[in-house]
């Protein structure tokens, strides 16, 4: 029975999709097989999705209404998909479940239920998998907690990413400097590739390139899909619905991956 | 009118003030009142003010202002009702657990929703308590409201809990959402669609 590697997409799903949706994504998962993750992709859901609902619900205390949050979504120099995921969600269910329900008390019921998301989803992250590697050294972040002004805070501690001393990372991509190198020479065969694998290939280089030396955090999370793959067991099949970005490393590395 | 209630002489005073939280403003507004030995007329204007001496240096900073109708006004958070309004939650869930036959089951099925749907009138009384509501408010969301009798149940174990909770800690949210979590109910139901990476 093939273990099966949960990417960063699926342990979102898992975590905090409804019913339906985790209905799909087990239904991919062979019964019996386990379910394996990785510290990094944890992280990256902590740095990631779980940071976009802290974001809007601490933004929710300085509106009057929901349909003010779409205004402040707008108003970002960048969209964050997971945000427009979210608020998609949520004004469908009021428009459907809660018409009469008033702007005021929308902001409200959404912030009650992005709480709920915060407190229970981070518990919810690492018990999706039975096993959780941690080859790459990376580190395990704080339980999300509510300051005295009703913000929820997260100690991630990123200012220790990017450092050799403190991040595993370093270590990890110029002991497989060759692996690693092999991939950016394969990405960098793709015909027009997006922005992200663009970034991928400039930042892979600066994580093995010279040892001991610090490197921009940026070079981590823009290398995140390659990292992840590589450091998936060779005996697993990833399971992911990035399969724009999934597919070609996974050809590379070589790996097995299952698309939901 | 000016009524200077607290004196102090620290720095902490200032940075208690700058945190002031919902309950430290609600306990100003009422010594303030209680200090106050008539109700103001309505055109009034009440500023609480704080004295802060550290050695020869005196400042005086302004902690609040309020109108009469602020503080004359306040009534505290509705809890007693809400715990009330649970009572009858249960009252509606016990009476669902005992209908034995299928359309009365329904009927009362979609009583209880109606029921729930005023909820939202309790809204603000603490985070906690948001969230709660925000969950229960949720709860005929996924499956159409259709119930069964495990999650009959599920419903009868929490407003017997929560009609007993004056206080909704984190620990008491936990377990009424376990409870309807075990018993299938999809709290997060209003997330359809799947977060994607793209």
């Amino acid at each position: 029975m093939s273990d099966v590697f949960l990417e960063t997409t699926a342990v979102i799903g898992l975590a905090f999709g409804n019913h339906d949706a985790k209905g799909h994504i087990n239904s991919h998962i062979p019964s019996g097989s386990r379910r394996i993750t990785s510290q990094y992709v944890i992280y990256e859901v902590y740095r990631g999705y779980l940071r976009y609902l802290r974001l809007l619900h601490n933004k929710t205390l300085q509106l009057n209404g929901f349909s003010e949050i779409f205004e402040y979504v707008g108003r970002l120099h960048y969209m964050p998909s997971y945000v427009g995921a979210v608020l998609g969600n949520m004004k469908k269910y009021f428009d459907g479940d809660h018409p009469k329900l008033s702007d005021p008390d929308r902001l409200v019921h959404f912030r009650g239920f992005l709480r709920k998301e915060i407190r229970r989803g981070f518990a919810r992250i690492s018990a999706v998998a039975d096993v959780i590697i941690n080859q790459l050294g990376c580190r395990d972040a704080g339980t999300p907690y509510e300051d005295d002004g009703g913000l929820y805070q997260h100690t991630l501690g990123t200012e220790l990413c990017g450092k050799h001393e403190t991040c595993g990372l370093k270590g990890y991509a110029y002991s497989y400097r060759v692996d690693l190198g092999r991939i950016r020479d394969g990405l960098a065969r793709i015909i027009s590739p997006d922005a992200e694998t663009k970034a991928r290939i400039k930042y892979l280089r600066e994580l093995y390139r010279v040892p001991k030396r610090d490197f921009p955090k940026t070079a981590c999370f823009r290398s995140s899909d390659a990292l992840i793959v590589h450091e998936s067991p060779v005996s697993s099949t990833i399971l992911t619905n990035n399969k724009k970005h999934i597919e070609p490393l996974s050809n590379l590395t070589p790996r097995n991956a299952d698309y939901f | 009118m000016a009524e200077t209630i607290i004196k102090a002489g620290s720095d902490e005073l200032e940075e208690t003030f700058a945190l002031s939280s919902k309950w430290l403003t609600h306990e100003l507004a009422e010594q303030t009142k209680r200090r106050i030995a008539q109700k103001p007329v309505d055109s009034a204007e009440i500023n609480l003010y704080a004295e802060v001496r550290q050695g020869d240096t005196r400042s005086v900073l302004q902690v609040a202002k309020w109108k009469p109708s602020d503080l004359y006004g306040y009534s505290d958070a509705p809890r007693i009702d809400l715990l009330n309004v649970f009572g009858d939650l249960l009252q509606v869930c016990n009476v669902i657990a005992n209908s034995s036959e299928a359309v009365e089951f329904e009927l009362k099925t979609i009583d209880l929703w109606q029921q729930l749907r005023n909820l939202n009138r309790f809204f603000g009384i603490s985070a906690a308590h948001d969230e709660l509501i925000a969950t229960l408010l949720s709860l005929p969301t996924g499956a159409r409201g259709v119930l069964d009798e495990r999650k009959v149940s599920a419903l009868q174990q929490c407003f017997s809990l929560l009609m007993d909770s004056i206080n909704v800690a984190d620990g008491s949210l936990d377990a009424v959402e376990d409870l309807l979590e075990h018993s299938d109910f999809d709290l997060q139901a209003p997330m359809v669609r799947l977060p994607s990476v793209e």
